[in-house]
């Protein structure tokens, strides 16, 4: 009895002992799991330990035997090369090469350029930062800009970012070209409306890369009440129109029998504005107000040039006050935003053919927009905005204005591959012009410095009075190639 | 006879439970052993599709590489909710992306994120994403899922010791983890095995098991040092069984329980550069 009781605990003790002193698991063993080492510098270690069958040189991870100490500075000396200095260290350059086909119209080619950018944000003392970013495009012959200046190349630069910031305990200051990014909304300017936009080359512009920087004076405040941002531009810019006879120019009848004077701000036309933002867990809110002047002109008639026999029209930026408000709640799988701006003094264009009456007139307007970004816990993302302009006194001779402008946009996107391959849709309509397009773009990261981004887009225009109605025909396919260093 | 099989029933139950208890007791320890208040580190991700080669894995690919600078700091009685940072380092074209996270100990907290996108100019929160299923994705296209970066709440499983063997020359426990109700909805695993090492309370090997309870994901912990009187493994790797892919999670420096202010685990870290880089100098001084 006593033997039949005792047997099985002895053949079970002997199995753990047995178990134990194996090498192998007896729940899962290791012997494939053997992987080549991530940096190069221990390729030469290919010896294969069939007691520890698994790892590249570091299964002994007794403290006592392995120091990795040696290991991480070799790492770092590796890391480090003699031409490294503190501003290369810091500095992003990028070679880009971009061409896009319009489908519709012929000859097909629209922009076809290479551009090299330079971006460097670097701390020169231990409070003083510097901030730069400029970029360079050389046009080849069959790119619409260098068509229209009758060249055979040409190259065009932009500074977006120069400015020095220093900082202090509680707050920075920070002086020179700066961006200024204001508001919620991914799609229509509501309270973004500080730093002007390229618009040369229409809505193919990605939003972050149209925006330029302008000279100002800025400052950030922490305190424990949310963040203060304040800044005063003496010389504020504005956005970069179509040039004369480039593709995206629009050619309104009759603009061509005029003399145009671009009567843009000067020094002695002063921007300024603050910003007031904090968090509250799962609400971030922001209350923007400023003095603005317009970032798109209004046409004036000024005079008759008799000479020439032709009216002179200025372009003025006319001033304006604002005051807004955005703030987002994410909850769950879904962030809301809310975007609300009113304008006070905002300038339309106003045309009366009959008696030559050319000029601005001031409205107050309410800019407004909601929207919803949904996350399909990583599957997907789909956003949605609505925005909205109301003015509530008449429009009657407004031109390219109607009381209510409401647009819709939507994206939908998706990553494949480990993040390495995006996919987006994105759909934008207008309401009461029933203009719409569609957008399809694929970013695909070929390596980790190289990028190639295609897009095509699609126009369905329904509204001949609307300015949409002037790129009815401008479909189009555009492809870059990026490459970091 | 029936005294006999009573006594035997009895036993058998008592050591299930007994063995359920000091499962959970084991992974409690796992669970709370010192990470340090705070970490300062950074980190190095390296990605790549794998193929055999003779004896070993090899990378089939050229690896994608992340290098981030990383700030953490434990909050609340248990230090079981974290504020973090995270600046994207490498690759060029990820340069200056700015991350910001918090993370809630407490049951239906959502995670708070934030995303700093130089190029776009502005803070943007992140939708983290239904708390109640699943999620996809990687953390930073790596083989790791958000879940695997997640701390574990003990609770949240059931816990079952199913022997103990030798283990990369450490004794160790082989614990198997089954989620709870709750936690099954929302996780990516039916199962997960753990090898802890008996006398460091760490888990040196997890094998995880998806949801139809295939064999998906190993993760293996090596290089364990101590640094700052604590535990870490400085290089982790996870082996993905289905899409053949490997990442290795390398501290390549790293300093744990230093002086991190709170105000650097906020929104100015992302947009006040002087602030962020003048800080994070003074806090990489501290690296090893």
């Amino acid at each position: 009895m006593n033997n039949l009781f005792f047997y099985p605990i002895i053949v079970f003790l002997s199995i753990t002992l047995i178990a134990s002193i194996h090498a192998k698991s007896i729940f899962d063993s290791d012997d494939d799991m053997v992987f080549e080492p991530d940096n190069s510098h221990h390729q030469s270690d290919e010896i294969f330990d069939p007691e520890s069958a698994f790892d590249d040189d570091a299964i002994i991870d007794d403290d006592a035997v392995f120091s990795n100490e040696s290991f991480f500075q070799e790492e770092k000396e590796l890391a480090d090369p003699w031409y490294h200095n503190q501003i290369l260290k810091d500095s992003r350059f990028t070679l880009g090469y971009e061409f896009s086909n319009n489908l519709v119209l012929k000859p097909s080619f629209v922009t076809h350029d290479t551009y090299f950018r330079s971006e460097i944000q670097t701390l020169l003392t231990d409070k003083l930062f510097f901030q730069f970013d400029g970029r360079s495009n050389l046009l080849f012959d069959n790119d619409h800009r260098t068509q229209a200046s009758n060249k055979s190349i040409r190259i065009v630069s932009n500074l977006r970012e120069l400015f020095f910031q220093i900082g202090f305990n509680q707050f920075n200051i920070s002086l020179g070209r700066q961006i200024v990014v204001w508001g919620k909304a991914d799609t229509q300017i509501i309270t973004d409306i500080v730093s002007p936009r390229d618009n040369s080359d229409f809505i193919f512009i990605k939003l972050e890369d149209s925006r330029f920087g302008q000279l100002m004076l800025s400052s950030d405040i922490y305190t424990q009440w949310g963040n203060l941002f304040i800044f005063v531009s003496p010389h504020p810019l504005t956005d970069n129109e179509p040039e004369n006879e480039t593709q995206y120019y629009l050619e309104i009848p009759g603009l061509d029998q005029l003399i145009i004077i671009d009567d843009k701000p000067t020094y002695a036309d002063t921007e300024y504005g603050i910003r007031w933002k904090k968090n509250w867990g799962k609400v971030d809110l922001s209350i923007m107000a400023g003095c603005f002047f317009d970032n798109s002109s209004i046409y004036h008639f000024k005079m008759i040039d008799f000479a020439q026999r032709k009216p002179i029209i200025e372009k003025i930026y006319h001033p304006y006050e604002m005051i807004g408000l955005a703030a987002s709640y994410v909850s769950g799988a879904f962030l809301y935003k809310i975007e609300t701006a009113y304008k006070n003094r905002l300038s339309f264009q106003k045309l009366d053919a009959v008696n030559f009456d050319i000029g601005a007139i001031e409205k107050n307007i309410v800019d407004m927009g909601i929207g919803l970004e949904f996350n399909a816990n990583g599957r997907y993302q789909i956003a949605g905005e609505v925005t909205n302009r109301f003015i509530p006194s008449a429009t009657d001779n407004l031109i390219f204005t109607k009381k209510n402008s409401t647009t819709i946009y939507t994206i939908f996107s998706k990553d494949f591959f480990n993040n390495t391959l995006m996919f987006e849709y994105n759909f934008f309509y207008h309401v009461q012009e029933q203009n719409n397009f569609h957008q399809f773009r694929l970013t695909h990261d070929m390596a980790d410095n190289f990028q190639m981004i295609s897009s095509c887009t699609f126009f369905s225009m329904k509204d001949k009075e609307s300015l949409l109605w002037f790129y009815r025909n401008e479909d189009r396919l555009s492809v870059t190639f990026q490459y970091y260093f | 006879m029936n005294k006999y099989l009573l006594t035997i029933v009895i036993s058998f139950l008592l050591i299930s439970s007994s063995n359920a208890q000091d499962a959970k007791e084991i992974m409690q320890k796992v669970i709370d052993r010192d990470d340090g208040t705070t970490e300062i580190s950074r980190v190095r991700l390296s990605s790549c599709r794998v193929i055999k080669k003779g004896q070993k894995y090899v990378c089939a690919d050229t690896p994608r590489v992340k290098v981030l600078d990383m700030v953490r700091k434990d909050y609340g009685p248990n230090e079981k909710d974290h504020k973090s940072v995270s600046i994207i380092i490498e690759p060029a074209s990820e340069k200056g992306i700015g991350f910001l996270q918090y993370d809630y100990e407490k049951i239906d907290h959502d995670t708070d994120q934030w995303l700093y996108l130089s190029a776009l100019g502005k803070v943007k929160r992140i939708v983290s994403g239904n708390e109640n299923e699943p999620k996809t994705g990687s953390f930073f296209g790596t083989e790791f899922s958000y879940e695997d970066m997640e701390s574990i709440r003990l609770e949240d499983y059931s816990y079952k010791i199913l022997g103990s063997e030798t283990y990369r020359k450490h004794a160790c426990w082989v614990i198997e983890s089954i989620p709870e109700k709750k936690r099954a909805l929302k996780s990516n695993y039916s199962r997960i095995m753990d090898w802890i090492d008996k006398k460091r309370f760490i888990a040196l090997k997890s094998i995880l098991y998806n949801r139809q309870g295939k064999k998906v994901k190993k993760i293996y912990n090596n290089h364990i040092e101590i640094i700052d009187n604590i535990l870490v493994p400085r290089k982790i790797l996870v082996f993905n069984l289905e899409t053949k892919r490997r990442t290795y999670l390398t501290y390549e420096k790293i300093a744990l329980n230093k002086n991190v202010q709170d105000i650097f685990l906020t929104q100015r870290t992302l947009t006040d550069s002087v602030f962020r880089e003048s800080t994070l100098k003074k806090y990489q001084s501290y690296l090893k």
